[in-house]
């Protein structure tokens, strides 16, 4: 093989390697963006439902302060004893977490 | 017959008489034992090491016909390039790309850890090997052993065991030889570099990420499709929470069956009459030039990007893009605390770390292309 030639394949698959994980890039881009507005129009969704179908939730907010960590409202529990609590729920109920949907955690008296 | 005849007899068809026959099986006996060594005493990746070590000494006692009979029916599973994409499918149920979706410009460190793939088959040709062998070669430099393997498999069968027992021991030395080129590199301000915490990355992203990759890179280089194709199908099967079943066998039961297979059979292509050669050294020096320009060129592409975001992006990440999971991610977050203590760069290097798995499987695939046919 000659030397030139051997210069161009080696400049050319390097040069294939960045293309394509640069296309990856773009994907990954692509598919946040596409997720985003997907939870963006859900987001916009939900709050119609909440107003029709909960009437003592406005009762309980104003009474105790809401703090959201991530998609669970956690009242009066702080993220550690919450993600305590959800661990041992996993554990008890054998279902993994990963398939587990927490909404809400609250404290009670 | 008199029992001295007997007792002659049974020396004479021993494997005794076969090593005074052609005394470099004793050599290769001996190296199966420092293998060992490496791999039990010194744990250097003993997972791969010791089935690899075991089957050179089982290949080097003469006269069992084993490589005839069990060792080459286990070796059509690498001769096929079935071994190699099974452990991707092991690795893919293992792996998180959470880190490389949540900051995708680190795919770009992980392309840049393909250099010395191409510094490396330069360098083989000048040597003087035959293009196919030199593609297979320069292949070590992606720190991916079953890539290392797929692709010897496929273009310089002959030698396979120096490829693979060479890429194994330097992702074994990762914490020796990575650390001396990353401050060489970088500058101690670049090292101090705290990165700030990335995004949150949701379900559907982890789900359709294995599943475009799949798509896209397979159209545009279809040679990838036994390691990128099994990568993103072992990812689905964590990531969908639908098939912990199957997650968990290509995990754990599978990937250990496939890598006893994988390292007794590499091992065994390690006869002595191929082995021991001056071509099996010059392999070895090739290999860790390979992995040396490779980690230079993460880190090249991570003070790139440093620059370029202002001071955002610690460079020490970029030698992580050389796929050796997750030694090299930790070997940055070693490196990075050693230059502030309060530097976390683990969940940043796994990004590049990752991405190195694709970006070898894709310069894999590209030789294959190349040099296949």
């Amino acid at each position: 093989m000659s030397a030139g030639r051997a210069l161009i394949i080696a400049v050319s698959g390097f040069l294939i390697v960045f293309l394509m994980l640069c296309l990856l890039w773009f994907i990954i881009v692509l598919i946040n963006k596409v997720t985003d507005s997907i939870g963006a129009k859900t987001a916009k969704e939900e709050p119609v439902k909440a107003e029709t179908s909960t009437v003592e939730v406005p009762a309980e907010t104003g009474t105790q302060e809401a703090v959201y960590g991530g998609e669970i409202a956690l009242y009066d529990v702080d993220e550690k004893t919450a993600a305590c609590l959800m661990a041992i729920v996993s554990d008890e109920t054998k279902i993994p977490l990963n398939q587990l949907i927490f909404k809400s955690i609250k404290a009670l008296d | 017959m008199n029992i001295i005849e007997i007792l002659k007899l049974i020396f004479e068809e021993s494997g005794f008489a076969g090593l005074i026959e052609d005394p470099r099986y004793l050599i290769m006996i001996l190296f199966a034992c420092f293998l060992l060594y490496l791999g039990i005493h010194k744990k250097y990746e003993p997972l791969l090491m010791i089935p690899i070590a075991f089957g050179v000494l089982l290949a080097n006692l003469p006269r069992t016909g084993l490589t005839d009979g069990l060792i080459h029916y286990l070796s059509l599973g690498v001769e096929y390039g079935i071994y190699p994409s099974l452990v991707f499918l092991g690795t893919g149920a293992m792996t998180d790309f959470g880190p490389l979706i949540a900051n995708p410009s680190s795919l770009l460190m992980g392309a840049g850890a393909q250099f010395g793939i191409f510094t490396a088959f330069l360098m083989a040709l000048v040597l003087g090997f035959d293009p196919k062998v030199a593609a297979a070669i320069g292949v070590i430099g992606g720190a991916d052993g079953p890539t290392a393997i797929l692709t010897a498999s496929k273009l310089a069968m002959e030698y396979l065991p120096a490829i693979a027992i060479a890429a194994y021991s330097y992702m074994a030395l990762i914490p020796m030889i990575q650390p001396p080129l990353m401050r060489l590199v970088t500058t101690e301000t670049e090292r101090k570099t705290v990165m700030k915490q990335t995004r949150t990355v949701t379900k559907t992203e982890r789900i359709v990420f294995p599943i475009a990759v799949t798509i896209f890179v397979v159209l545009l280089i279809p040679d990838t499709a036994p390691l990128v194709g099994m990568l993103m199908f072992g990812n689905l099967l964590k990531e969908t929470g639908l098939t912990d079943r199957l997650s968990d066998t290509a995990q754990n039961a599978l990937t250990n069956i496939v890598i006893i297979f994988l390292g007794i059979s590499v091992g065994a292509k390690a006869v002595a009459s191929t082995f021991i050669t001056v071509r099996t050294i010059e392999i070895v020096v090739l290999g860790l030039i390979a992995f040396s320009f490779s980690t230079v060129g993460g880190l090249l592409i991570g003070k790139i990007m440093y620059k370029v975001t202002g001071g955002k992006v610690n460079p020490l990440i970029g030698s992580a893009g050389v796929s050796a999971v997750p030694m090299a991610a930790r070997v940055s977050q070693m490196e990075g605390q050693k230059a502030n203590p309060n530097n976390y760069l683990l969940m940043h290097a796994m990004g590049p770390n990752v991405a190195g798995v694709i970006g070898s499987a894709v310069a894999a695939g590209f030789m294959l292309k190349i040099f296949g046919a």
